[in-house]
């Protein structure tokens, strides 16, 4: 983090009365973030609010209320407008609508609980419709218990005692009806639950069974009109007034929420002191924007964070990635003290994603979708940060398409030395384009390649990850070592890996340039070549750890091969999405350039079909496998996180201008 | 024949490893779909403890491709 945006702790003290002037100030400059203030044994007490606040939070619930009433949603706003504006019409037509809008919500609610009550009643009573249309539930000394039993339950239940049945059968067993004296209720339902009858528990009505149920038919209609007849007002009222409530909404909660700062302030009788964090750069500007205020004596000073302060951090991500802050902050924000990885998390993320996505066609395509989702223009989903993430990762795919794979939707540019009959570009078009592919991702060799590739570059992202924790923990000796055990070990584990790949072109070059071939000598052990250097590099490194982090360390030991082989995945999707690409184009292909007219235009919409649906699977796949790299391997070897970003009090306005 | 057992083996070895991560996929699904229901916020976290266990069938991937290729 850079000087200019280390925070600094600003302390502003001044009389109690003036506060309402100042907090102004502190919002229009918008760059302090208030602390807020916690009571202790000294003097000061928290701040009470403004005044005018009770009020203002009156009308923002209420406005509030009718947002949601209305079912109002966020929305571009078809006009701004200024203050006073959204004040004069909180005065004069405000009332007005709020009645409108009470009257409407009450109706409602009744209407809705009304409906459903009678559609749950109509539910219970629809079984007992078999029974004869007189039966009533509402006599004064008998009862009556209807339900659905078995064939037997009446002959049962007359055994012991007496009462007036009647029955029809229906779907699944017989509907019953027991009328019986009140005093004889209890015996007939222990009777009854022996028999495992569950009487229905019919709501209370006068008149009978029929009539009831003709009712409920007649008016549940009626209700649900009335319900769309409402629906359409609430559009309609909507339509009229949302932008106006959405003005008024934004209004009242900014003032909120300057009235009731205070709420965070230390407070005597007569003095208000306030706190917040500034950047080192907005320091002057805060000193001077509050210390000349006329009127008010303010005493404002600059003070170096404290050694309990947990300093806010300002996430100082350069432009062009500055939306891959959304990924970090996602995990978590990293700490004052630590350094902050969103650049490297940007980098190796979007590599990663275009590695495994690896096609010119999918490429182009990404940065389309990107595009789209920036701006919200695909079925309104998407956003910002999406769109630019997708973008970047789909440049990187371009990139690695055409450079690398030299491939498009699955199909090479110039088929793989291998199957000189397979599909390619230059084929379909009978031109020779002249781009070569140095990785089929179908063939063996090219899988080895990508393999072999994708091992090398997990080992320098977790030491670079390695390296970082040292940096962070670099006053305290331990940590650092515990670290360079953990280098250790992971060396000695990716010689053992890489004396696989020895013999392929590429490994025998990386290992060649980058490893000067030290690992070349080896025993075996039961058929496993094992380099003369991993053992004691993991010996050293076990003593380390054991040393720095005790021995639990060395059954995580162990996990440091797993996250080694983890980044095989990198190549695994890779292959996998090339493969369902080739098994497509194998079925659909032939169905463009078979020469039978009719099937061209059935053969082009499947393949299209067939490619966006692989587009957005890879995507998916690549994106959370890029991310979890990322998130699990590179982040588990350095980072804290759990800090707080910096916020500072200030507005932002949509609907409205001041 | 050799190549017969190979090519069984690779089978074998994505198909387990396919397996063991379907069923890990399968708890931590039920129980993301029931967080996301809860609160979408966590839709984010939620998908990404959802492709934690891929490791394993990563694993056997590359287990086949060694086997397969005859690395």
């Amino acid at each position: 983090m850079s000087k200019a945006n280390k925070l600094w702790k600003a302390r502003v003290a001044l009389p109690r009365r003036e506060l309402q002037q100042t907090t102004e100030a502190i919002h229009k400059l918008g760059c302090v973030q208030l602390i807020d203030f916690k009571e202790n044994d000294g003097p000061f007490r928290i701040g009470t609010p403004l005044r005018g606040a009770d009020e203002t939070s009156r009308q923002l619930v209420k406005i509030r209320g009718m947002l949601k009433a209305l079912g109002v949603e966020q929305a571009e706003p078809t006009a701004v407008v200024s203050d006073p504006d959204v004040d004069a019409w909180l005065r004069d037509e405000m009332p007005s609508v709020d009645s409108v809008v009470s009257a409407y919500s009450k109706e409602r609610g009744e209407l809705e609980s009304r409906t459903d009550d009678m559609e749950g009643e109509l539910a219970l009573l629809e079984p007992l419709e078999a029974l004869p249309a007189g039966i009533r539930f509402d006599l004064e000394n008998a009862v009556t218990l209807a339900g659905i039993g078995r064939k037997n339950t009446e002959a049962l239940v007359l055994r012991e005692l007496r009462a007036e049945v009647s029955k029809a059968k229906v779907k699944g067993g017989w509907a019953f009806a027991f009328l019986i004296d009140k005093r004889r209720e209890a015996r007939l339902r222990e009777i009854l639950t022996a028999l495992n009858f569950k009487p229905i528990e019919v709501p209370p009505f006068k008149g009978a069974l029929g009539e009831r149920m003709r009712h409920l038919r007649a008016e549940l209609p009626k209700a649900r009109k009335r319900l769309g007849e409402l629906d359409a007002q609430a559009k309609e009222l909507c339509g009229k007034w949302s932008m106006k409530l959405l003005a008024a909404e934004e209004v009242l909660a900014l003032r909120l929420e300057k009235l009731q700062a205070p709420l965070r302030f230390g407070t005597t009788d007569h003095f208000t002191v306030i706190e917040g964090w500034v950047r080192w750069k907005d320091a002057e500007r805060v000193k001077a924007a509050l210390g000349s205020i006329p009127g008010v004596p303010t005493h404002v000073e600059i003070l170096e964070p404290g050694v309990a302060d947990e300093p806010p951090v300002v996430m100082n991500t350069p432009r062009p990635i500055y939306q891959f802050e959304f990924l970090q902050k996602m995990y978590s924000v990293p700490l004052a003290k630590e350094i902050d990885p969103t650049v490297i998390l940007a980098i190796t993320f979007s590599i990663f994603f275009g590695l495994m996505i690896g096609d010119f066609g999918y490429g182009l395509l990404l940065i389309t979708l990107g595009w789209l989702l920036r701006k919200r223009t695909l079925f309104g989903i998407g956003g910002k940060a999406v769109g630019e993430i997708i973008m970047t990762g789909g440049i990187f795919a371009t990139i690695f398409g055409l450079f690398l794979f030299g491939d498009a939707l699955g199909i090479p540019f110039n088929p793989p030395p291998l199957h000189p009959d397979e599909y390619s570009w230059s084929g379909i078009f009978g031109v020779q384009i002249p781009i070569t592919s140095y990785v089929h991702k179908l063939e063996a060799g090219g899988v080895i390649h990508l393999m072999i590739f994708s091992i090398f570059a997990g080992v320098v992202h977790m030491g670079l990850g390695l390296v970082i924790g040292a940096y962070n923990q670099r006053h305290e000796a331990k940590h650092v070592a515990a670290k360079a055990g953990w280098m250790l070990t992971m060396i000695g584990f990716f010689l053992l890996v890489m004396k696989m790949a020895e013999k392929n072109d590429l490994g025998g070059w990386l290992t060649g340039t980058f490893m000067f071939n030290i690992q070349s000598s080896a025993f075996p052990v039961f058929g496993i070549q094992i380099p003369y250097l991993t053992p004691p590099l993991l010996v050293i490194g076990a003593i380390v750890l054991v040393i720095t982090e005790g021995y639990t360390a060395l059954l995580e030991m162990i996990s440091m091969l797993s996250s080694i082989m983890s980044y095989i995945r990198l190549a695994a999707i890779g292959v996998a999405k090339a493969a369902i690409a080739f098994a497509f184009n194998l079925m659909i292909l032939p169905m463009v350039l078979g020469g039978v007219w009719y099937m061209v235009p059935i053969g082009i919409a499947l393949f299209a079909g067939a490619h966006v649906f692989l587009l957005l699977l890879g995507a998916l796949s690549s994106g959370i496998q890029a991310l979890r790299l990322n998130y699990v391997e590179f982040f588990q070897k350095f980072y804290e996180g759990g800090g707080t970003a910096f916020v500072p009090f200030a507005g932002s306005r949509r609907y409205t201008k001041e | 024949m050799e190549a017969g057992l190979v090519a069984i083996g690779a089978g074998i070895a994505l198909g387990l490893a396919a397996l063991g991560t379907g069923i890990a996929q399968g708890n931590i699904g039920a129980a993301v779909v029931g967080v996301v229901a809860e609160d979408k916020k966590f839709m984010g976290r939620g998908i990404f403890f959802f492709a934690l266990p891929e490791t394993i069938l990563i694993f056997g991937l590359a287990l086949a491709f060694l086997l397969y290729f005859k690395i």
